[in-house]
């Protein structure tokens, strides 16, 4: 693929129509563009770019969104209602075949003035620029005629882009449309190496791939797997967990009504026992009643009994205590004698006739006085002798007397309680004997085979058992209605999952397609990219020889997608990396590193197909020596005709003398810019270098 | 699965992806829209022949 010519009409500095043939001979490839500093090479380069992408980029590649694209001059003469064009036409020329096909891209843009004002040149837009092609065989238009990017009854919108993407991709255009003063920045790039590698493989296209169907990226994260799992509703797994609760549910239903019918049994039998029972304590109705007083009867007969028979030990336990009853009619005679003696006022405490008689035989008084018969103290003792208790009687007398009064009391008590015994013993008695005869009345009317006390029981047991029954019957019924309700709603849920699984197989198959898929872009990427590395590092090696003509170093891109430069051999150190580079060996290195990418992308395209994206390109520079050395310049661009498709570059006339390139250009091929700086415009001829 | 109908599916999806790549159509929402109609319209197409 080739440029073969650009016309730039109103296109920035350059004023009306100005037309650059390109050589396309296959050994004299370069077409040099020479001009002064800020004389308009650039300008050329940006119409390539706005030409076929339709943005012009700034030199920091920003896009220039306001760049003043219509000429100047132009523009001076407009007014607010005329529109002035700007138009790039761009001829590309194809011969992989025995046919040339050509490819004339053509793209315009109105703009008018905003104001009236002669002093304001701003301008807008009137529409979105057109971008049109029209192609040729051999020189022979298509039938077909211009094909309009947007406007096509053949063809979709977009067609004329994407196929000038497919010839030049935008993203290698840092490449082929390579600017000198950006490369020579000593900046990372690691990216942009990873990306032009996997845009030439076609890789770029398998990771997006990869990205859209699972991984996602920083900027997006919902990709198609996650859209197709999100479409599925419900799953396989909730079916199977329903159609376990629905037989559980089904097992738990047929135990129950298996119990409900022991449960009805259990009900029929004490129905009839308490029906039967009913009957018999029916008819018995007045003898169970007697049945019931007589039971009475001997209770309370039981119960006298016992009543009595501790009465009699009690009357027993009194009588043993009252030996004093024997003695009982001898007391009122002893009281009656000791009423006939004389003991009032004669007790004095200790004293008696034998305490007096002792003092007068010793005669001496307690109080110390002698005593002699004739002396007041001694008639007062002898008179006293005859007062106080005979020594053997006194105490004893009064003891006895005391102990008479507490024997009259508890005999009398005695008594009163024997008494009392005596009458409840006799009421015992009676109350046995009226219980025995009302019991023999009724003994001779009932009849006492019959235990209809038993016979109640047994009723009592069999109703309270068909209640249970009936009790636990409901309890079953409620639970089986309850379960076969459950079910009837697990079974519609069921249904509607199955219906709902029916529309989940497309996402789950297109799930599984997403995953196999997946699968075969990571292999792909696997076989390219490695391969493709060691195969570039052979290119850069032998493109690094050839222009440093040097054997003693070499360079290599490693893991970190950087070309580091080594040293051969370096005061004893083998493969010894070189980290300090100088300007000229950075740029010789950036060179090796363009050209030995074109020169891959070229290797591809004989290999494989263009369907696998591969590309063919020509080399566009602009101003690529500014920052060379004249021998560096030398050595770098006597170079590019080789390993180029073709050469086209913008440079100072000092570089064109250093390249050595006049002897890969053809005299008509050597373009010289010209300044107007009165009008501030630009325009081309062609006696560029000196031949 | 049946490779060759995958491999088709592969082919055509990179081709797309590819041509995306260069004329930047459509962004990512847009592809990974594209991509599931497609992917869910060939499984459809399956299941219903089943």
């Amino acid at each position: 693929m080739k440029f073969k010519q650009i016309t730039l009409v109103n296109f920035m500095r350059y004023k009306g129509e100005n037309t650059l043939r390109f050589s396309t001979d296959d050994k004299m490839n370069v077409t040099a563009i020479l001009g002064n500093n800020t004389f308009g090479k650039t300008t050329i380069a940006q119409a390539f770019r706005w030409g076929l992408y339709g943005e012009v980029t700034t030199t920091n590649y920003a896009k220039k969104e306001k760049a003043v694209l219509l000429s100047n001059e132009i523009i001076a003469g407009l007014d607010v209602n005329t529109p002035g064009e700007v138009r790039v036409e761009i001829t590309v020329s194809d011969k992989a075949s025995d046919t040339e096909h050509e490819y004339k891209f053509v793209r315009r843009q109105l703009f008018k003035r905003i104001s009236q004002n002669p002093n304001n040149y701003d301008i807008q837009p009137v529409s979105n620029s057109r971008l049109s092609v029209l192609i040729s065989a051999d020189g022979v238009p298509s039938e077909e005629g211009p094909i309009d990017n947007d406007f096509s009854r053949r063809h979709p919108a977009g067609y004329v882009q994407d196929m000038i993407n497919n010839m030049f991709p935008e993203k290698l255009s840092a490449y082929f449309f390579f600017d000198g003063e950006r490369w020579n920045e000593n900046k990372n790039k690691t990216d942009e190496v990873k990306r032009s590698i996997n845009t030439i493989l076609g890789v770029s296209s398998i990771l997006k791939m990869k990205e859209h169907l699972k991984d996602g990226s920083k900027d997006y994260k919902t990709t198609v797997y996650q859209r197709l799992n999100r479409s599925i509703k419900g799953s396989s797994k909730e079916s199977q967990d329903l159609k376990s609760k629905i037989s559980a549910n089904e097992s738990t239903i047929a135990r129950l009504e298996k119990d409900l019918e022991h449960y009805g049994q259990d009900y029929e039998v004490a129905k009839t026992d308490k029906e039967r029972y009913a009957v018999i304590l029916e008819n018995n109705r007045s003898a169970e009643e007697d049945q019931k007083e007589l039971k009475n009867l001997e209770n309370r007969i039981e119960s006298n009994k016992r009543r009595m028979e501790g009465n009699y030990r009690d009357f027993i336990q009194l009588f043993s205590k009252a030996d004093k009853l024997l003695t009982s009619e001898l007391l009122p005679s002893v009281e009656r004698l000791f009423s006939q003696l004389d003991l009032k006022g004669k007790d004095i405490p200790g004293v008696t006739s034998d305490t007096i008689d002792w003092l007068i035989e010793h005669k001496k008084c307690l109080c110390g006085e002698e005593l002699t018969p004739g002396h007041a103290h001694y008639e007062a003792l002898m008179k006293l002798r005859d007062d106080v208790y005979p020594n053997k009687i006194g105490g004893p007398a009064k003891l006895l007397q005391s102990r008479l009064n507490d024997w009259a009391n508890e005999s009398a008590d005695l008594i009163d309680k024997m008494h009392h015994k005596a009458i409840e013993y006799e009421d015992f008695q009676k109350e046995i004997g009226e219980a025995q005869m009302r019991s023999e009345r009724i003994e001779e009317r009932i009849d006492r085979r019959q235990n209809l006390q038993d016979v109640r029981k047994r009723y009592n047991r069999a109703r309270q058992n068909e209640e249970e029954a009936t009790r636990k019957k409901g309890e079953t019924t409620g639970r089986i209605d309850s379960l076969k309700n459950n079910n009837h709603s697990l079974n519609v849920q069921l249904c509607e999952l199955e219906a709902q699984d029916k529309a989940n197989r497309p996402y789950v198959r297109a799930i599984e397609y997403v995953n196999a898929l997946y699968e075969i872009a990571e292999k792909d990427i696997e076989r390219l990219e490695r391969p493709t590395i060691r195969e570039l590092n052979d290119i850069i090696a032998g493109n690094f020889e050839k222009m440093f003509n040097s054997k003693d170093k070499y360079a290599r891109l490693e893991n970190d997608y950087k070309i580091h430069m080594y040293y051969r051999s370096l005061g004893g150190h083998s493969d010894f990396e070189e980290t300090r580079l100088s300007n000229g060996e950075l740029i010789a290195i950036n060179f090796v590193y363009i050209v030995s990418i074109l020169e891959l992308a070229k290797k591809r395209q004989e290999k494989e197909s263009k369907e696998s994206g591969v590309l063919r390109l020509p080399l566009v520079l602009d101003a690529p020596f500014s920052n060379l050395s004249s021998e560096n310049t030398h050595l770098v661009a006597n170079k590019l005709p080789e390993f180029a498709e073709q050469v086209i570059i913008f440079m100072l006339d000092k570089d064109w003398e250093a390249s050595g390139l006049k002897d890969y250009t053809l005299p008509d091929y050597c373009y010289r810019i010209y300044r107007d700086f009165s009008a501030n415009s630009s325009t081309l001829t062609t006696d560029g270098g000196e031949f | 699965m049946d490779e060759q109908k995958l491999r088709e599916m592969y082919d055509k999806i990179r081709k797309e992806e590819l041509r995306n790549d260069k004329t930047s159509q459509y962004d990512d929402k847009g592809m990974v829209d594209r991509i599931l109609k497609y992917l869910h319209k060939m499984a459809e197409e399956e299941v219903n022949e089943q």
